[in-house]
């Protein structure tokens, strides 16, 4: 098997799979990550109904930090992975495959879920909170495209002053960029 | 124990063996995702299709099986940076400067008579100051195709 076919496919199916083993194995861990993100929004969900989530503040608290360690992992995960891509394609651009468009919008789905359930109504520790919503608004936002260096180039921000743009929050800290700009760029209310 | 070699094809190429090794972390990041999706399908067995916790467990069962999820998470994370680690050297590897140095003649006569020379003299100048004369052995070799050198002791 050449160095194409590892990438592309473009071979006799190998070992009865039929797909090349990088192709394969890239789609097979984004689809993993992304049931792994549906499943914790299960157990987020699933949660949060019960009685005991209203009365036990023991609980809530750890259940809350167990939460934000393993969503913590997911975004590893998924920036290892674009990490690998990121660097095959360096490495081997000949061969390189070309980005899953469709994995990609199922795993912003699934964030974007999360999003939605790791409220203040759900979430009452606000450090807690904001790590989780830190970790997913990098997944979309950095840890998911491969060609994160060329899109920089075409989109790059104007120097001034920083201070006067940046949105602010109650208590006058100001606001990391991703917080004002929503999941998909879109201004958030 | 007698320690042998597994019988199989032997790759002599070196990109073959670079090509090997990339399908080999291809292969082991297969075996991960099967393990995360195992472990997405057991939260959500653990929680029931209708959320509704079929085993109706406590709130420390809770804790404590998203503690086992988190310790597998943990695991995984660290065998896909190993990964990650195994990629990064072997991309290093220089296949075309390898493939250049493992095809280069490894000694040839007029080379190597060459390169002692130029070393010879660049001691003599340089390092330790001495000149062809302070020499007192002189012997001149004589190679089979007939060139012939001179070397001092």
């Amino acid at each position: 098997m050449g160095m194409r076919a590892i990438f592309t496919g473009n071979h006799v199916p190998h070992r009865n799979q039929s797909r090349a083993p990088f192709s394969e194995s890239s789609v097979q861990t984004q689809l993993a990550i992304c049931w792994l993100l549906q499943s914790i929004n299960r157990m987020i969900k699933a949660v949060s109904e019960r009685e005991t989530w209203k009365t036990n503040q023991a609980f809530n608290r750890i259940f809350e930090y167990q939460i934000m360690d393993m969503i913590s992992k997911v975004c590893k995960m998924q920036k290892i992975l674009t990490e690998k891509k990121k660097r095959l394609k360096n490495t081997y651009p000949d061969e390189w495959m070309k980005q899953n468009e469709d994995l990609d919008g199922q795993m912003r789905s699934s964030v974007e879920a999360a999003i939605s359930l790791i409220s203040a109504q759900t979430f009452k520790n606000e450090m807690y909170r904001e790590q989780i919503q830190c970790d997913l608004y990098s997944i979309v936002e950095n840890n998911l495209r491969v060609d994160l260096d060329e899109k920089k180039e075409e989109t790059e921000i104007p120097q001034g002053p920083i201070q006067k743009t940046t949105p602010q929050n109650k208590k006058g800290k100001i606001n990391p960029p991703w917080l004002a700009k929503g999941v998909f760029g879109v201004k958030r209310k | 124990m007698n320690s042998q070699i597994p019988e199989g094809i032997q790759h002599s190429s070196l990109k073959r063996t670079i090509v090997d090794l990339l399908e080999s972390i291809a292969l082991e990041e297969t075996a991960v995702s099967s393990i995360l999706r195992a472990e997405a399908g057991k939260i959500k067995a653990f929680v029931g299709k209708n959320l509704e916790f079929p085993s109706n467990p406590s709130t420390k069962e809770i804790l404590l099986f998203n503690e086992t999820v988190n310790k597998m998470m943990d695991s995984l994370l660290m065998t896909e940076w190993l990964l990650l680690r195994k990629l990064d050297a072997i991309i290093q590897i220089d296949i075309h400067k390898m493939e250049q140095e493992l095809s280069f003649p490894f000694v040839e006569k007029d080379s190597l008579w060459e390169d002692s020379v130029i070393i010879e003299e660049s001691s003599f100048n340089i390092e330790s100051g001495l000149e062809k004369n302070d020499f007192t052995e002189k012997e001149t070799l004589k190679f089979d195709d007939g060139d012939e050198g001179d070397f001092y002791w």
